[in-house]
């Protein structure tokens, strides 16, 4: 991986929770990727893998165990919060829940116009004006503005999540899971919305979600996370032509394929998902994959890159 | 341009809890005794020739007639002109010392709240060590000190009932700053300050006004025990409490009611429709509850 036009490039990043008695939840261990300008990068894996806690990490939301993320020459997680705080103006977050991630006491104009606000752009009539217009960019009317989101539908007030987020112009939206709490019917208007405003302002987004139909639609790259680690990662079609880790396999094979007569196997996995509080040793997947080898047991494989840019974090990758 | 769409969203805010606040009966009853109330003390002694002080000698604990409507205490005052005057005295010592005690108590469980460590350790151990003072003790203290009036029983109240508001607060504000809108105000570069105040507190008031009105209640009532003591607002200035404690004796209890029955009566009365009054702002309050 080239790191050099790298907008923000994660290292090595560690986030563990202390759990009950001294142990620790492993929620993000020893993860490294990074996020070029513009594009999307999907972030994919089971609940509970550590995706949200990732996102949340990068942007400094909750302190790192370990490692840093470099903007702008700066590794932002060493940042005093002050500058921290200066930085987030171009570094933004898209909520799962767009039911509890709006102030039930600020109007719609309020909530949007809050990073103006904060961080003291315009004057006050330009504030009001760039709220309005981005209101109407992303499908409100004006007469809304002045109401309280719990008098929206879901797919609304994710709009207006949507808004906030790109009002200041950021480089670099985390959003996390940003449709799964919509209904069916609204999600690919959301997932449009989204596209186009990456496409007017060229902003790069980390795409979370559970559901790799929904990445595979807006992703260029994809991640594959699995308790804690990112599995594979790779420039979305060779992920879905040739998945090179056993779990990305098992994944592509539960999704049906429309409109062709390939039958695809279907890879059942055994067992459970092992604790984030105690991950196998060597391998995490080893319990569950149907190639484990004794080197899996033993050694935790490192993950290995193709000329394409498809990294693979398993031994047995291209055997 | 701005100014008057920002007054549109006000309006719009208030009018609807307005709305919700009217269609709750017993508050809104409430509301209208407590204004009536306050009215009365505040424009009848303008309007009327009321006088609380004079002794009218001969009159001692005359029973209610044409000349006076309440009677006369003990000491032959006017017992009507007195609950006016009282109650000028007994609302405000409410009013103020809650408002005190809010003003202390809001911010410091706002900080323990939110701060968390040893933020919340200074001051939560500091409500601890208020609130396991007898608070009574305390008062009668305080008041000795300071000289009864009521000023000084304003003060007193109010200085000592912040550890309500305190901790209401910081309960509040544990689980509201773990609201995702919180974070997402962190994430859009929001400050620690504009977090407490614009995002947590707005969405801890409710309860608060609960607590404000009970603690406007339980002031009045404060004043009263402490009258009773000889420590409140002293006379001759008239005040609901010392009016029924004035009349302590069993012979005022049994055989001359006109002297406490009013005074009495209007306490509870006006007691219990602050509490109403802070039910209904509670409910109103609530952005979820539809009319
Ligand atoms: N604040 C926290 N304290 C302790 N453990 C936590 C905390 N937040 C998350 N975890 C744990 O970290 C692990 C990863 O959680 P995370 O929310 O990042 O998963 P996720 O991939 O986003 O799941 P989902 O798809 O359900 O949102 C989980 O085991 C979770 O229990
Ligand atoms: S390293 Fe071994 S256990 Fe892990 S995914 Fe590859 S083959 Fe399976
Ligand atoms: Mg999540």
């Amino acid at each position: 991986m080239n790191d050099s036009n790298a907008l923000l490039a994660v290292q090595n990043v560690k986030k563990y929770f202390k759990g009950t008695k001294g142990c620790y939840v492993k929620a993000v261990d020893d993860v490294s990727f990074s996020v070029t300008k513009g594009e999307t990068l999907g972030l994919v894996g089971e609940s509970g893998c550590g995706k949200s806690t990732l996102g949340r990490t990068v942007l400094n939301l909750v302190n790192a165990t370990e490692g840093g993320v470099i903007y702008e020459g700066r590794d932002i997680l060493k940042l005093p919060q002050r500058e921290m705080r200066m930085l987030r103006k171009k570094l933004q977050m898209v909520f799962q829940n767009p039911y509890s991630s709006l102030n039930p006491r600020m109007t719609v104009l309020e909530a949007v116009r809050a990073p103006l606000d904060i961080f003291g752009i315009g004057t006050k009539e330009e504030r009001f004006e760039r709220s309005r217009d981005i209101l109407r960019y992303v499908g409100l009317d004006e007469y809304q503005m002045y109401r309280y989101p719990h008098e929206f539908s879901g797919g609304q007030r994710q709009r207006i999540v949507i808004a906030r987020a790109i009002i200041s112009e950021p480089d670099f939206v985390v959003c996390d899971e940003p449709v799964s709490a919509l209904d069916v019917s609204v999600r690919a208007q959301v997932l449009n919305l989204m596209q186009d405003i990456q496409k007017e302002r060229g902003v790069a987004y980390l795409f979370i979600s559970h559901d790799l139909s929904v990445v595979k639609h807006i992703s260029d790259r994809i991640a594959v996370m699995y308790l804690g680690k990112i599995v594979e990662i790779s420039p979305k079609e060779a992920l879905y032509d040739r998945p090179g880790h056993p779990y990305t396999q098992a994944l592509l094979s539960a999704i049906p394929i429309p409109d062709t007569d390939i039958v695809r196997e279907r890879i059942i996995l055994k067992g459970d998902l092992p604790s984030p509080m105690d991950p196998p040793a060597g391998c995490r997947f080893h319990t569950r994959c149907r190639f484990a080898t004794e080197e899996c047991r033993m050694k935790e494989p490192e993950m290995r890159f193709d000329e394409s840019g498809h990294g693979v974090a398993c031994h047995r990758w291209k055997e | 341009m701005d100014r008057k769409r920002k007054e549109n969203v006000r309006n719009s805010f208030w009018r609807n809890t307005v709305q919700k606040f009217m269609k709750h009966r017993v508050a809104m009853f409430s509301l209208v005794f407590l204004t009536v109330e306050i009215l009365a003390v505040v424009l009848l002694p303008l309007l009327m020739d009321l006088d609380p002080y004079t002794t009218n000698v001969g009159c001692f604990s005359m029973a209610p007639d044409d000349r006076f409507l309440l009677g006369t205490d003990d000491v032959g005052r006017d017992v009507f002109s007195r609950l006016v005057y009282g109650g000028r005295v007994s609302i405000l010592v409410g009013f103020v010392s809650a408002l005190l005690s809010a003003v202390i108590g809001i911010p410091l469980g706002l900080l323990a709240g939110y701060y968390g460590g040893i933020i919340r350790m200074t001051i939560m151990r500091l409500v601890d060590i208020f609130m396991s003072f007898p608070a009574m003790i305390i008062q009668l203290v305080l008041v000795t000190v300071l000289g009864a009036s009521a000023t000084s029983v304003m003060l007193v109240i109010g200085l000592l009932g912040w550890t309500g508001f305190a901790r209401l607060t910081y309960s509040k504000v544990i689980s509201v700053k773990e609201q995702e809108y919180v974070e997402a105000a962190r994430a859009s570069g929001a400050t620690n300050f504009r977090q407490m105040f614009q995002y947590i507190l707005p969405n801890s008031l409710a309860p608060l006004f609960v607590q404000f009105s009970f603690s406007v209640a339980s002031a009045i009532l404060q004043e009263s025990g402490l009258s009773f003591l000889g420590l409140g607002v002293p006379v001759p200035t008239a005040s609901w409490g010392n009016m029924i404690y004035s009349a302590q004796s069993l012979s005022t209890l049994v055989y001359r009611p006109w002297m406490w029955v009013p005074a009495g009566m209007i306490l509870v009365a006006t007691v219990l429709s602050i509490n109403f009054i802070g039910d209904g702002l509670r409910d109103a309050l609530d952005p979820k509850m539809k009319i």
